[in-house]
């Protein structure tokens, strides 16, 4: 359906979409570069997105210490670290490009651990590796991407919607306070987008208050 | 059986992503956190099934909690949690138990297990696996632990026997004869037959504690009020619960352990410290 519509002459946008993780490595990896084949101009196939915890407002993120802020246990792994490793060397030596949520700092931390092991078991130049929401990823982590060449896309208007739980819940003020650090991203030079899921920030305002909490790092209860 | 792949949030429909006889693929995330809901509706879907399946087989991935997946099935009428399964790797189970990043959660499914499959036993020098045991002892002592190789397990003991069959004229101990061939799936059984009514809880909790080396137990018996109950244990887990049989005049129990383990004598105490009008009563040790 997507080759179908997106191969009419007046269809105005190129999509990149990523193809849902299912079964093991190998079988992830086959199939994507099996769609790479397809690819068009308008329609890139081939990219896989992988997901290597939950979310941090759901306490179903994986988070270094202290862990959360109101004593909730450490939340799930939804790939096993030994297995996105596997997943990254699969998919660096196909020429398969993998972007992985990562929205807990230790989540983040395995991801790192998986490709620098993967890129010394399989060097590859301008592999693009993303990661996405890294939302707790600390200066140290930010140094390890540029290092790796990854590139991050940062959930930032998450701050408006969720801050105040951050602060008061999830992880505390002071780490609520710098997380989804674009400013650290550019600074340490790491390629970066800023990203709004939907799902869980109401799609009407979004870009409005993406740019907003970007600058700002304004949250619902100082902007009323 | 369901089998539970991670990846993107399904649509209802979408949610028995392949059937292949007693095999349902479950498409979307992990069904132990925020997509419960999904496991609920294939839940539903597959007790509502005719005829009506007698066990479901959830796999969780190696990296889920199982106890949070069997929590929710409390909130389907119908369905009854029997056991959790861990299968563990004999070779590098230590390793992973202190892996910074998956240690405290291969240590939570160990606690919370009722049965340890400890595969690759084989591959185990034997003082390493014997301290392996004594390790797993200590680290999760409500389990009970049943070495194997490739995994082969008898049926009988991960799933338990079907409903307790009438009582086998003539028994005497009922002890089943040990299958020859594989080390690894030979078990031992203990049927018993009794006339008294039993204080159902009681034996329940009695027959679960460790120093019956039980396995897993089924009893139908006549409880202290005079109705029928059906009594199932596995390890350390009990549950007794109304039996839509009619009050039985034979009370029967059926009894699985590993090979060696039988203690018959034991069992047999228990069930008559339990028996309505006993003047021994069992207090469960401290």
């Amino acid at each position: 359906m997507l080759l179908a519509v997106t191969s009419q002459n007046e269809f105005p946008t190129r999509i990149v979409p990523l193809l849902r993780w299912v079964g093991s490595p190998a079988q992830a990896v086959e199939r994507a570069v099996d769609l790479h084949r397809q690819s068009t101009d308008r329609l890139r196939l081939g990219r896989i997105k992988m997901v290597a915890d939950s979310s941090i407002q759901g306490f179903s993120a994986r988070l270094r210490w202290p862990g959360y802020y109101n004593g909730a246990p450490n939340g799930l792994w939804y790939m096993a670290p030994e297995q996105m490793q596997e997943a990254f060397t699969l998919a660096l030596r196909s020429g398969v490009m993998i972007q992985t949520h990562t929205n807990g700092d230790e989540a983040t931390e395995a991801v790192l651990d998986g490709m620098e092991a993967a890129l010394r078991a399989q060097p590859t130049p301008d592999h693009r590796f993303t990661l996405q929401h890294c939302q707790l990823a600390d200066a140290v982590q930010f140094r390890r991407m540029k290092a790796l060449r990854l590139c991050v896309n940062l959930f930032a208007n998450h701050h408006f919607y969720w801050g105040d739980e951050h602060c008061r819940l999830t992880v505390g003020p002071e780490r609520a306070t710098r997380m989804n650090a674009c400013a650290t991203a550019l600074a340490t030079g790491v390629p970066f987008a800023i990203r709004c899921s939907t799902t869980c920030c109401a799609s009407a305002r979004a870009v409005v208050s993406r740019c907003w909490s970007t600058t700002s790092a304004s949250c619902r209860s100082t902007t009323s | 059986m369901l089998v539970n792949d991670f990846g993107e949030l399904s649509i209802d429909d979408e949610l028995i992503e392949a059937r292949d006889g007693d095999l349902l693929r479950l498409a979307g995330g992990c069904v132990c956190c925020s997509f419960g809901s999904d496991l609920m509706a294939a839940l539903q879907q597959m007790r509502d099934l005719q005829p009506t399946p007698e066990h479901i087989l959830i796999e969780c991935s190696g990296v889920a909690n199982p106890a949070a997946v069997a929590r929710t099935l409390g909130l389907l009428p119908g369905l009854a949690l029997d056991a959790v399964l861990v299968l563990a790797d004999a070779e590098t189970l230590r390793e992973r138990a202190a892996d910074r990043y998956v240690g405290e959660l291969v240590l939570q499914q160990l606690r919370e297990a009722d049965l340890i499959a400890l595969n690759k036993t084989d591959r185990a020098a034997r003082d390493a696996l014997e301290a392996l045991q004594d390790w797993l002892a200590q680290t999760a002592p409500r389990a009970r632990v049943l070495p194997c190789c490739h995994a082969r397990l008898d049926p009988a003991l991960l799933l338990g026997h079907g409903p307790a069959a009438p009582a086998e004229r003539g028994a005497k101990d009922g002890l089943a004869v040990a299958r020859s061939g594989d080390a690894a799936l030979l078990f031992d059984s203990l049927s018993l037959e009794f006339e008294h009514a039993v204080h159902a809880q009681r034996l329940a909790a009695a027959l679960a504690t460790p120093q019956s080396h039980l396995l897993r137990s089924k009893a139908l018996l006549r409880d202290h009020d005079g109705s029928s109950k059906l009594l199932q244990t596995v390890s350390a887990r009990h549950q007794v619960t109304a039996s839509a049989h009619s009050r039985p005049q034979v009370g029967r129990l059926v009894c699985i352990m590993l090979r060696g383990q039988l203690d018959a004598a034991h069992i047999r105490a228990l069930l008559h410290e339990c028996a309505v009008g006993s003047a021994v009563q069992h207090r469960p040790p401290e």
